[in-house]
């Protein structure tokens, strides 16, 4: 990636937003670890694996956080290249990792019968794998005719995770509360809003956006959806849990055991 | 004659929630191992780290999968 020179304002928002994607992560994988004994014993899985998600999301920001601090130096009042690369790749093994998990993680919590969630499950893992598996031979490649390709192949697998989630999962869903169908809603569009961005910034050298203008709002904008995506989608699942623990009549003692 | 997941034991869900982790850990597991084996120089990849993260979700998954008395 070629850096462009920064002002000390544009350096420290990139600098502010991975730091607060590092406190984000790391404290939502405190809350979803201790989070876990307020739910009853089948929602527990799903808390599980938003404590993973935000541990691993946690660890890569912390990378991205260190390679864009030995990036740049500051001369003259002015952040320019040091001549060391910033890699923001880490990106991507996180999005191999942690996007089948999210996925999972909201079947995982509507706790459905074996029959619909197992294969429902492995739909959405398969399909999220080949998502961000296709899309990356587009993403390291600097033709935007093979970007363009590539960014097609990798739109078909969304449209099929949207179509199960907004077709197969509602159907599956269809029995249960008014507050937790609001809140699965909720949900799901808070992934498609959060999914929505990274589209756009993968199409950013199609549209002509220069590189150097786009690293600041790229970062912060990846950093705002990383955020949203992985720690607010986790308390929309531990909100989803609650709901139907709720309609369930959940005990106390179902709680603690 | 299948069984409502209201019926359903508990600890099957932990199951499941294992077979996901344990597919996930397992899928990504295979692509480090693989970039680890050819050597693949990548600047998008860190394949040693990839390979421990998804070890650690086969080992969770694992432990899921392993859980058999239902909780009380």
């Amino acid at each position: 990636m070629n850096l462009p020179n920064l002002s000390l304002g544009e350096y420290e928002l990139v600098y502010n937003m991975l730091s607060l994607a590092i406190a984000a992560m790391f404290g939502s994988f405190v809350f979803f670890t201790v989070a876990q004994k307020q739910l009853t014993y089948k929602y527990r899985p799903a808390l599980i694996m938003s404590s993973l998600v935000v541990f691993i999301a946690g660890y890569h920001y912390w990378r991205i956080f260190n390679s864009w601090e030995s990036a740049y130096t500051l001369i003259d009042g002015a952040y320019k290249p040091s001549g060391k690369p910033f890699n923001d790749a880490y990106r991507y093994v996180d999005w191999l990792l942690t996007v089948p998990l999210l996925v999972a993680e909201l079947v995982a919590v509507l706790a459905l019968s074996r029959e619909v969630r197992t294969p429902m499950m492995f739909k959405l893992i398969i399909a999220s794998v080949l998502m961000i598996g296709t899309g990356y031979p587009g993403e390291i490649s600097a033709d935007t005719t093979v970007r363009g390709v590539w960014g097609f192949v990798s739109t078909i697998p969304f449209v099929y995770i949207l179509y199960i989630l907004w077709v197969e999962l509602n159907k599956a869903t269809a029995d249960a509360s008014p507050r937790v169908k609001k809140l699965l809603g909720d949900t799901k569009l808070l992934l498609l809003a959060t999914w929505g961005f990274y589209p756009i910034a993968y199409l950013m050298p199609q549209l002509g956006v220069a590189a150097g203008s786009a690293t600041v709002s790229l970062q912060v904008g990846y950093s705002v959806a990383d955020i949203l995506a992985k720690c607010g989608y986790g308390f929309m699942i531990y909100a989803i849990a609650q709901a139907k623990m709720e309609a369930e009549g959940a005990s106390p003692a179902e709680v603690a055991a | 004659m299948s069984r409502s997941a209201a019926q359903e034991s508990p600890t099957g869900h932990y199951h499941t929630a294992g077979l996901a982790l344990l597919t996930v850990g397992g899928i990504n597991a295979l692509i480090a191992a693989v970039g680890l084996v050819q050597g693949r120089a990548d600047g998008f990849i860190s394949q040693g780290v990839m390979l421990t993260f998804a070890l650690g979700m086969v080992g969770v998954g694992g432990w899921m999968r392993s859980r058999r008395a239902d909780a009380p």
